[in-house]
């Protein structure tokens, strides 16, 4: 499943990212590598707000679907 | 000496500029980009050298401006020292961006900042454990209370280029040797090696680089076919096997970064028995040892795995022997010490009761327990997670800032919270009567008139001096103090809305409203980073292109410059009320909004079709840090208003002044009796110039001269159109009215019907913007073009608008 689909306040893992290389490399940066520990903080319509190592990220939709955890 | 500082955003990199140079800072912009550029002496309380203050990065990838910036800078200007400012509170994310630095081989320095913030919170860094696994010198300061920076500024000669850090990925070790080998072949045969060592790269990193893909490298280093095809091949050999290149170094420099983490850090509670048991602790390692043993581990297992994680069964025997035996070495202590101070083995012995025990976050005893209740393969990430397993007070602290955060990004919520904080800011700023109480001005509108009074009474004074009537007291008291003073009595409202956006910013708020308008924003190609400035628009241009700032990428930026003008600022308003009160005075309040509501459209419309036009590229996807809930500090509060004060000021004693003398000049010589001398506004070359063009705009219905004029001298500010209006209508019929005392009657001597009104209105609205926005367009785009050309745009803009809106209006009047 991607992240969108995570309750709020749930924690999950990153599985993959299928986004295009330089945002993918962007989200590499903060920490998001397969394997990676990830909490919903909040979800909307407009996206998600995650946590992931000890930062808090605010990711829009299109991209919270380009994230495969489990 | 010179110091390079460099640093993640949010990381007190400003700050500790800021307090590390006081005052004597150059602030302009990097060779080529509108990259804000920050150079500084050290205070001779500190010490002496000269600093650059690098832009704010996570990474040294060749994504953006800043990191390119960064990068070349750290390459060509080899500083002598580089500090890396640490957020402590943020560290292992912080550390990515070090570990990059220490890849680059520069000579390096880390300022670990907010420790004291770190150590409220319950957690300990043991900086020189730290040090030692980095091998870096590492200083732990607080940027904010000032404190320990002469012990950083002692440090810094210590910096040296630190050993490279083998990653703990052997398969990608060995592509880069193999790599590295292959680059250092094709130098030596193209005699090339002196050059890349002449560019301080360092080989082993621009092999990283190399295999990052990174097209600034690989376009220096010009592999020759057979070169990069062998490159080639061993990528795809790898990527076939262990996935793609660049993640595998993103997640190989985090492991690597886990576990030096994981050895400096400790956890502990700050109430005073358990801050015990830690210092018991290190002297009773051995009970640390025994109590580890009767899980049955010993160190050397539970090391190997909790490092290699995923690569034990393929870690080559040599790599592993290594780490073991590192590992080995390092971890009694740090065991002890986590196990220990966690656990709180002593008085209260094991017998915690669930109260007492911080909530399920102990990093070994999860880590064992992973390890012994589940098959789960195991990662770094869930032993050392301080987000969700820290000490209690961070815990109430998290759940305090999460539902902070559900709250202002509520999908119903967030909009109305937005509103009302916006409002606020507003009606603070431009308000004439505070919170609805007539006679109380807002502190903008107060400090506005204190400083037109200080104005006036500085041209009175200076009027003195002249004889009455003269050029030269028309130069100075009405060119110049009018001119430049109209545009510095805007400051006080410019940094009365810095002021509240700052706050906003530094409290962690505009990050969150950014994400919650980044829909919106989507669909008129603009991102949410790209609200804020737009919103500022309707206060003033000027701070709203100052904001642009905030934009990381070019286009998203020079997009956004283009449209903020559009925003009608506060100076417009006087304008639409004069002609709304005197042509429409049964709707003027919907007139007047109407012609806001104008303006967004307009913006809306410009932002489609320059994106598809102009800004081809894509929309950047939204990534976008939210940065803890902190309390502003008034010093950096101060020094960011101090900064944007002084930034107008230069701009309205230079480009501003110029420009008002420029205007004076045409609006007060012109040809007269023969030659050309200092004459009457009516026979000004300003006049002349308006009288020749005036018909250009007999299409908008205002082809009068004195309208024309009236439009022209908006340039210098927008309120100047009303005031011109009524000089010269004055002027015109002898009557003694002042600015505001335009009647519909007066105004139809100057040609004026209800759709001439209208025409000239949204004329107004759309045109050229004032001086002051221009020259700060200017700064912003970095180039005379981009604010010619959105001077011409909205320009065009505007004579359509109003042609469409005179000849269709004509229609029905």
């Amino acid at each position: 499943m991607t992240i969108d689909a995570v309750d709020i306040g749930e924690g999950c893992r990153l599985v993959s990212c299928d986004a295009p290389p330089r945002t993918r490399s962007k989200l590499e940066t903060f920490g998001l590598v397969p394997g990676e520990r990830i909490r919903v903080v909040q979800s909307t319509r407009a996206g998600l707000i995650i946590e992931v190592k000890q930062s808090r990220l605010a990711i829009s939709r299109d991209l919270a679907h380009c994230l495969v955890v489990s | 000496m010179r110091i390079a500082l460099i640093g993640n955003p949010n990381s007190g990199k400003t700050t500790l500029f800021n307090e590390l140079t006081g005052a004597n800072q150059h602030v302009g912009n990097w060779p080529g980009v509108t990259v804000e550029k920050k150079e500084g002496t050290v205070r001779p309380a500190y010490g002496q050298g000269e600093i650059v203050d690098l832009p704010g990065i996570y990474s040294l990838s060749p994504f953006s401006m800043e990191e390119v910036v960064s990068r070349d800078y750290l390459i060509d200007e080899t500083p002598d020292v580089v500090v890396n400012i640490v957020d402590a509170t943020n560290l292992e994310r912080n550390l990515y961006l070090t570990i990059q630095l220490i890849e680059l081989n520069v000579p390096l320095i880390i300022a670990l900042n907010m420790m004291d913030e770190l150590e409220r919170e319950g957690y300990h860094i043991d900086t020189a454990r730290l040090s030692h696994d980095l091998g870096v010198p590492v200083v732990p300061i607080s940027a904010a209370k000032k404190s320990r920076l002469d012990e950083l500024v002692q440090a810094l000669p210590e910096a040296r280029e630190p050993k490279r850090h083998e990653l703990p990925n052997p398969h990608l070790e060995r592509l880069i040797a193999l790599v590295e080998a292959l680059l250092n072949e094709h130098l030596v045969r193209e005699h090339h090696l002196g050059d890349l060592t002449a560019q301080g790269y360092p080989l082993h990193w621009a092999a990283i680089k190399v295999l990052e893909s990174d097209e600034l490298v690989l376009g220096h280093l010009t592999l020759d076919e057979a070169t990069q095809r062998r490159v080639d091949d061993l990528k795809t050999s790898f990527e076939k096997e262990h996935g793609l290149l660049c993640t595998a170094f993103a997640d190989a420099r985090y492991r690597l970064i886990h576990h030096v983490v994981y050895h400096g850090v400790t956890i502990w509670s700050t109430d005073g028995t358990r801050h015990k048991h830690l210092r018991h602790a290190h002297k009773n390692f051995h009970r640390g040892r025994k109590h580890h043993d009767r899980h049955g581990r010993d160190d050397r297992a539970h090391t190997r795995d909790r490092y290699d994680a995923r690569d034990t069964h393929t870690c080559d025997a040599h790599t592993r022997d290594r780490h073991d035996s590192r590992a080995h070495h390092d971890c009694g202590t740090c065991m002890a010490q986590t196990l220990y101070g966690a656990h709180g083995e002593g008085p209260a012995g094991e017998g915690f009761s669930g109260g007492d025990l911080p909530r399920g976050r102990l990093p070994h005893e999860k880590l064992l327990d992973d390890e012994w209740h589940s098959n789960d393969e195991w990662h770094p990430n869930d032993e050392w997670h301080p987000n969700d397993e820290g000490p209690a007070r961070l815990d109430a602290q998290l759940a305090l800032s999460d539902r902070i955060d559900r709250l202002v990004t509520h999908r119903i919520g967030a909009i109305p919270v937005f509103l009302v904080v916006i409002f606020a800011v507003f009606h603070l700023t431009f308000s004439e009567s505070l919170f609805g109480i007539p006679g109380l001005p807002s502190p903008g509108v107060f400090l506005q008139s204190l400083v037109e009074g200080g104005v006036a009474a500085f041209g009175n004074m200076v009027s003195l001096l002249f004889e009455p009537g003269s050029w030269a007291e028309s130069l100075v008291v009405g060119g110049i103090i009018g001119g430049v003073g109209i545009v510095l009595t805007f400051l006080p409202k410019i940094l009365l809305l810095f002021l509240f956006l700052t706050l906003l910013e530094d409290c962690g708020y505009m990050a969150r409203a950014a994400f919650v308008m980044d829909r919106l924003l989507k669909k008129f190609g603009l991102g949410g980073k790209s609200f804020l400035p737009l919103l500022m628009g309707f206060g003033c241009t000027v701070p709203a292109a100052m904001a642009c700032r905030v934009l990381e990428n070019e286009q998203d930026r020079k997009l956004t410059l283009m449209l903020v003008p559009f925003m009608s600022c506060g100076a417009r308003a006087p304008i639409f009320l004069v002609f709304a009160a005197a042509f429409f005075p049964q709707a003027a309040d919907i007139v007047v909004f109407s012609m806001y509501l104008l303006g967004i459209a307009v913006a809306v419309l410009a932002g489609i079709a320059l994106r598809k036009l102009l800004f081809k590229g894509e929309l950047v996807p939204f990534i976008i840090e939210l940065p803890r809930y902190r309390a502003p500090r008034a010093r950096s509060v101060l020094l960011t208003l101090w900064d944007k004060l002084r930034d107008y000021l230069v701009r309205a004693g230079t480009v501003i002044f110029a420009m008002c003398v420029f205007v004076w000049f045409l609006s007060n010589f012109g040809v007269s009796g023969g030659g050309f001398a200092y004459v009457a506004m009516e026979d000004s070359l300003l006049v002349a110039f308006g009288s020749l063009i005036a018909p250009l705009f007999a299409p908008l219905g205002f082809g009068n001269w004195i309208a024309v004029v009236a439009v022209l001298t908006g340039f210098i500010a927008k309120e100047s159109v009303v005031g011109t209006l009524g000089v010269l209508l004055n002027a015109e019929t002898g009557a003694a009215l002042g600015g505001s005392g335009l009647s519909a009657a007066l105004l139809a001597t100057a040609g004026f019907t209800p759709v001439a009104a209208l025409s000239f209105m949204v004329f107004c609205l759309l045109y050229i913007p004032c001086v002051a926005a221009f020259a700060t367009l200017k700064k912003e785009f970095g180039s005379w073009k981009w604010a010619i050309g959105q001077a011409a745009l909205s320009t065009a803009v505007a004579y359509g608008a109003a042609l469409v809106v005179f000849q269709v209006g004509s229609l029905f009047a």
